[in-house]
């Protein structure tokens, strides 16, 4: 039986999911930086979660799993009434382009020898690493991009 | 051309994935022109799944999403995802990970389209205390080439040897199961993807605030949910969406003290047309009547067929009433179209065998108008919530009485009985 303590382990895309033929669907992927999925310290991954290029786990033994739930939200409509078509999957990602070396190091590494890497981080090193995603304007609502004016 | 199923498996225990949204997140963008290919001459290394692929020679690109070798001198095909471009035949496909190769067989295609099928195991419960434990969207389908959720073999409450005798409500030990733990608006499912497929599950999201627990607010088209057990603690119909088909859902709404507001299905964007075919929606009988138990926001925007409404203030509104028929409710009006029951009573131990909040059990018992009153759908649903088969003149709602008259499986179990046929029958009558 493994020893679960309810610290963090999350999976994380690393890789910009595209679809590349619809505007709306492809803000429905994840992107680099979205988190996947929140798991206790310990979690059992599946095969294909600990070896796809796409993600990376990455396991933080000094930040409860809850801190990360906020990750997982996605972009919220504000009016229930008339949902909007350009919410994004995530809503805050994780900001992996500011990473030191050694957690840049794994991440960019798809053929990575050691499945889950460890993170000495702080609940303060992940805060300052979260990023609240713009909203994205509806190309077919005129006046609801960002360079219209009045 | 056929398509194909891409089957992956989803548990706690050694499984591809062990959470159900890493295994939606590892789906091709694009199902519809995702292609399964004759393949030999694997060298180098094992492919890994997941990563980039290049076909040298055409010069597509793509994504490998299964094949059958192991590692360099075994394999005879890959599934992969297209990226760009047409793979042919002699294309030398080489892993952008891995580094490994292999060389396209054919001159076409054994498929072109994929399933992205989860098959789910009952390892442990699904628990999240985040919301939703999963959302579906952001791929290209068609009727024919979608994502489904499902169970493996075995592993569904519909599996269970007791199926006949064990409580129809959410209870996780009786197969797979997931549960949005304690979150204010909490979601289990957020499916907004078209042509998606959910079935043989169990959903529940437990927060007296809680949202639907499947909540989808677009007007995707061709979803299907089917064999569902739907369960929610707050004040939202528990199954909510604009799903083309739902079939035998049982959808309770808890609500205990609350208001009930939109009942136990509700359907909310235009655009698609709902079929309720066999569902059973309750508001639970401890708590006082509220809300509409089947609830659209457009005129006309779905049918009922044999399907059981009760503990709302309306059974229904803005159903269509052509093409629905042979409902019922405790309500004494309001159901639409034909051959319908009103004025069922109901009680925490009438029409089913426990309707209150305390150990929920949704089967329908004997000697009431959904006995014999429901409509028979052979194509959609010739079997009940737990497929056994359904007479020519069934039960309404998503649980069948077995016998004429009488429910006999909640007086034994009838896996284990051994009398013939005609004597179970004498003894009943």
């Amino acid at each position: 039986m493994r020893q679960r303590d309810n610290m963090a382990e999350i999976l994380i895309r690393v890789k910009d999911k595209i679809n590349k033929d619809d505007f709306y669907l492809n803000l429905q992927c994840t992107k680099r930086g979205d988190v996947i999925a929140v798991c206790p310290n310990n979690h059992e991954w599946g095969s294909e979660e600990l070896r796809s290029p796409d993600w990376r786990i990455l396991r933080f033994p000094a930040i409860p799993e809850e801190k990360f739930h906020q990750f997982l939200s996605a972009e919220i409509d504000i009016d229930i009434t008339q949902p909007s078509k350009t919410l994004q999957r995530r809503q805050i990602k994780f900001d992996l382009d500011t990473l030191d070396k050694i957690h840049s190091d794994f991440i960019a590494d798809d053929s990575r020898k050691d499945s889950i890497f460890i993170s000495n981080f702080t609940e303060l090193d992940v805060a300052s690493k979260q990023i609240v995603k713009p909203p994205i304007p509806d190309p077919v609502i005129v006046g609801n991009a960002s360079n219209v004016i009045g | 051309m056929a398509v194909y199923t891409v089957v992956k498996t989803v548990g706690s225990s050694s499984r591809q994935y062990s959470t159900l949204q890493a295994w939606e997140d590892g789906s091709p963008v694009d199902l519809t022109t995702a292609e399964k290919s004759a393949a030999g001459t694997f060298l180098v290394a094992a492919f890994q799944i997941g990563e980039s692929l290049t076909f040298s020679g055409s010069g597509a690109t793509g994504k490998l999403l299964e094949t059958d070798s192991t590692g360099a001198g075994n394999g005879t095909y890959i599934v992969y995802g297209i990226t760009a471009g047409n793979p042919i035949i002699a294309d030398v496909v080489t892993g952008g990970t891995s580094g490994a190769t292999c060389v396209l067989s054919s001159s076409t295609a054994d498929n072109v389209g994929v399933i992205w099928q989860g098959q789910c195991y009952n390892d442990s419960e699904f628990v999240l205390a985040s919301t939703p434990v999963l959302s579906i969207a952001g791929s290209t389908a068609s009727s024919t080439t979608y994502k489904e959720l499902t169970t493996a073999s075995g592993q569904s409450f519909q599996d269970n040897a007791n199926v006949r005798t064990n409580r129809l409500d959410y209870v996780a030990a009786n197969g797979v199961a997931v549960r949005c733990n304690n979150v204010s608006y909490g979601v289990v499912i957020s499916p907004e993807e078209a042509y998606l497929r959910i079935s043989k599950i169990q959903l529940f999201t437990t927060h007296s605030s809680s949202y639907p627990a499947i909540y989808s607010t677009s007007d995707r088209a061709g979803r299907i949910l089917k064999d569902l057990i739907s369960k929610a603690n707050g004040p939202f119909a528990p199954t909510w969406g604009n799903f083309s088909k739902c079939i035998n859902v049982v959808s309770i709404l808890v609500d205990v003290g609350g208001t009930g507001l939109y009942g136990a299905f509700r359907s909310f964007v235009s655009g698609v047309s709902v079929e309720y075919i066999a569902c059973t929606g309750i508001r639970v009988s401890n708590s006082t009547a509220g809300g509409t138990g089947f609830t659209a926001a457009y005129a006309d925007q779905y049918t009922m067929v044999s399907c059981a409404a009760f503990g709302f203030t309306s059974p229904q509104n803005n159903c269509n009433a052509t093409g629905s028929k042979n409902n019922a409710t405790d309500n004494a009006s309001g159901l639409v179209g034909t051959s319908n029951q009103h004025s069922v009573t109901y009680t925490n131990a009438t029409p089913f065998t426990e309707a209150s909040s305390t150990n929920t059990d949704l089967r329908a018992i004997a000697a009431t108008s959904l006995i014999n009153n429901g409509f028979l759908d052979s194509t959609n649903a010739p079997n009940d919530i737990s497929v056994t088969a359904r007479d020519s003149t069934p039960t309404i709602g998503a649980w069948e009485v077995t016998a004429v008259g009488v429910n006999v499986d909640q007086w034994f179990n009838w896996r284990q009985m051994t009398l013939h046929p005609k004597e179970v029958v004498a003894y009943c009558v």
